[in-house]
């Protein structure tokens, strides 16, 4: 409800301003209803990532009203496990094929240890001219058995 | 002495029953029982879950009567705003949204309902979406919800999708899906208190929709 929200806002900015809205504005204006709503129960983690004049940025927004730019975030019940794996491998000048992988790696292993995270990994990439969808809908299971074989294991010692 | 236990009045109350959706390649089955309950008592045995909303379209929902009977007429006012703004139905699609925003809108203080929408698409083929009581719609093969929702999942998980089996066997088509929620319900019926008495099936596809009703036990 909130992201169609934002969008609604995003495109009025644009309509208003004839300019393509901030990542640093769009990222406030989910951040700021949040915040109005605090202590009412939303629960919501959230990554707004985007291009605009200053380059590509990324903003992890929460249901708290907490806003933060960064380079790497994880956020939801399984955050913690992925946060391990994506500390682990990253470095700013990874490609876009190693990003994508190390993103795709680090799902996988918060859906095998949180009970509340599985399913399927979709993967985006964010570029100047919009963005991709890199991976449409992995299976986890499927990626299970893949990262063990990769270590000469079964999967399900 | 014992220690003070708050009560408050609630303005909720579960009315049972099941309802289910099934999507096919250019049709859609809804099922659901008639009978409304409250608690171990049964308010009546001849009561629909099911309105519809276009020539292709039908709601179904479980939980709070009351709520559903609110929702479904709402709905169905914005049928008519639409169709006086737009000249048409709404489409499937769109009429998703709208429920969803719908529910959403009463965030802080619910339709106690368990929604599942279904229709055909503008593209011909069978939609059925799935929804929370505030609102997080998904788009989906085939769902259910309700009191028997449980029972009645892990059913189509089996027969529809077939997952987590390795034999392969022969999918089915219209009138095996529809035998196929028949008898769902029917075993829904015998282990769930709150579904039973009668249940409506509606079939929707490019020549419209047509209603069977079929009897489920009375106990």
């Amino acid at each position: 409800f909130w992201e169609r929200h934002l969008n609604r806002l995003c495109r009025m900015h644009e309509l208003r301003e004839k300019e393509r809205i901030s990542v640093a504005a769009a990222s406030k204006l989910l951040a700021n209803i949040f915040w109005q709503y605090r202590g009412q129960g939303l629960s919501c983690g959230t990554m707004v990532a985007g291009w605009d004049k200053k380059g590509p940025s990324l903003y992890m927004v929460d249901d708290n009203g907490d806003r933060h730019k960064g380079n790497v975030f994880s956020v939801g019940s399984g955050s913690t496990f992925a946060y391990g794996v994506l500390d682990t491998g990253y470095s700013y000048d990874l490609t876009v094929e190693e990003a994508v992988e190390l993103g795709r790696r680090s799902i996988y292993h918060a859906t095998h240890r949180d009970g509340a995270s599985g399913g399927v990994v979709r993967v985006y990439h964010v570029h100047e001219k919009g963005w991709t969808k890199m991976i449409a809908g992995e299976d986890v299971n499927k990626l299970h058995y893949m990262y063990a074989a990769e270590k000469n294991l079964r999967g399900d010692e | 002495m014992q220690a003070p236990v708050e009560q408050r009045w609630s303005p909720y109350a579960d009315n049972g029953g099941t309802c289910m959706g099934v999507a096919g390649e250019d049709f859609v089955v809804v099922a659901a029982d008639t009978r409304l309950s409250q608690g171990y008592s049964i308010h009546t045995r001849n009561c629909s879950k099911v309105t519809q909303l276009t020539d292709k379209c039908v709601i179904a929902s479980c939980g709070m009567k009351s709520d559903a009977i609110t929702l479904h007429k709402h709905l169905k006012a914005r049928m008519v705003m639409y169709e006086h703004q737009h000249r048409r139905q709404p489409s499937v699609t769109a009429i998703a949204q709208m429920l969803s925003t719908t529910l959403y809108y009463k965030r802080f203080f619910p339709y106690y309902t368990f929604n599942v929408l279904c229709g055909v698409d503008d593209e011909g083929k069978g939609a059925v979406y799935n929804y929370d009581a505030i609102g997080n719609m998904e788009r989906v093969p085939y769902t259910t919800s309700g009191s028997g929702s449980a029972l009645v999942m892990s059913v189509l998980d089996a027969q529809i999708a077939k997952s987590n089996q390795t034999i392969a066997t022969p999918s089915l088509d219209k009138a095996g899906i529809v035998e196929l929620c028949k008898d769902v319900l029917s075993s829904v019926g015998e282990r769930d208190i709150h579904t039973g008495d009668y249940a409506e099936i509606f079939l929707i596809d490019a020549a419209g929709i047509s209603k069977t009703e079929f009897d489920l036990k009375l106990d």
